[in-house]
């Protein structure tokens, strides 16, 4: 890169450059008293997680961490998402929709006829998977939004099978059902987003449902970048993907 | 030195480097695939620290999408502007 860049850089600007490296530096060196001198902190958190991990209703430390211990984390998470889609939508303008599908050749029509149905798969295991192994919520919902992304490409025609008008709702369910469900926590004698160990492990499934559709749909959705109502007529509509965890 | 250890500091520098390559270089394109493959080797990273879910995480949304999200972007902002393929972008830059 080197090469490309000396002919057109103007180098006579590093003397400005210097008050960023210090600063640079002086983090840098912070991070390494940080790493080489611990402190109190040192121990971590993770005897007290193990503790009540039994009350957590999965059997995966982090699984149990982002949606029950720190469940507020990941429900903002949730909607810092969907936010990225309206914003998306919002800058969306339609001079540059043609530029959208370039060449889409047969191979990757057939690589994805193989991919999706192998990546819906996967993303759900994921999700399964996730109450008491690696995975969980936002790995299920990105593997989903990949294969949207896929689709999305030469937008194949089985973006058709997902219902235009269950975009909105789709991106929302996630996200709300989590609210809701913290909520309703409450009723139950909780606190906000604290559930009790007996329903525990059930409300968290369905909520890690919940919001790896809605995720994958929110990524896919922030690739398509092109709201729902201006793609009348061609039936080029963006998100699809998940309607196999349906089936 | 073991060999893991030692594939642990190549791994390392390699992250570095890739870091600044990333940082440094001027055509947008190379800059993305380059972050690509730093996601990839990120995650590798996040393996080696016992942290596969956060491994999976970068792997997939780290890596994969933001990467499909900028390769989109800059098909945006550049191939709008200019009006002329990608391919052929790439193919003056070298």
């Amino acid at each position: 890169m080197t090469k490309v860049g000396k002919e057109r850089t103007p180098h006579n600007r590093g003397w400005q450059r210097l008050p960023i490296m210090a600063l640079l530096l002086l983090f840098l060196a912070a991070l390494a008293r940080a790493y080489l001198f611990p402190g109190a902190s040192a121990a971590g958190l993770a005897a007290r997680v193990d503790a009540s991990l039994a009350a957590g209703g999965v059997g995966s430390r982090v699984t149990a961490v982002l949606l029950n211990f720190r469940a507020y984390d990941t429900l903002l998470e949730c909607f810092v998402l969907l936010l990225g889609v309206m914003v998306v939508w919002s800058l969306w303008r339609p001079d540059g929709a043609e530029s959208r599908e370039p060449a889409a050749g047969a191979i990757l029509a057939s690589l994805e006829r193989l991919l999706v149905p192998l990546m819906i798969m996967v993303g759900s295991y994921l999700l399964w998977a996730g109450s008491d192994r690696a995975g969980g919520a936002f790995q299920a919902g990105a593997i989903l939004g990949g294969a949207g992304v896929l689709l999305l490409l030469d937008s194949s025609p089985l973006l058709k099978v997902f219902p235009k008008r269950g975009l909105v709702p789709g991106l929302c369910l996630g996200p709300l059902f989590f609210l809701s469900a913290s909520i309703a926590a409450m009723a139950w004698g909780g606190n906000f987003l604290e559930y009790r160990s007996p329903e525990a492990a059930l409300i968290i499934i369905a909520l890690e449902g919940a919001a790896a559709f809605s995720i994958g749909l929110c990524l896919a959705a922030l690739f398509g970048g092109r709201p729902p109502e201006r793609e009348a007529g061609d039936g080029r509509d963006r998100p699809s993907r998940d309607r196999g965890e349906f089936r | 030195m073991t060999a893991v250890g030692a594939f642990d500091i190549l791994l390392c520098l390699t992250l570095i480097w890739l870091a600044w390559q990333v940082l440094a270089s001027r055509d947008p394109f190379r800059a993305v695939v380059l972050f690509i493959s730093f996601g990839m080797l990120m995650a590798l990273g996040w393996v080696r620290l016992q942290a596969p879910d956060l491994a999976l995480a970068e792997a997939a949304i780290g890596s994969g999408l933001t990467g499909a999200l900028f390769l989109s972007a800059l098909r945006k902002v550049i191939g709008g502007k200019k009006d002329e393929r990608r391919l052929d972008r790439d193919e003056e830059a070298q």
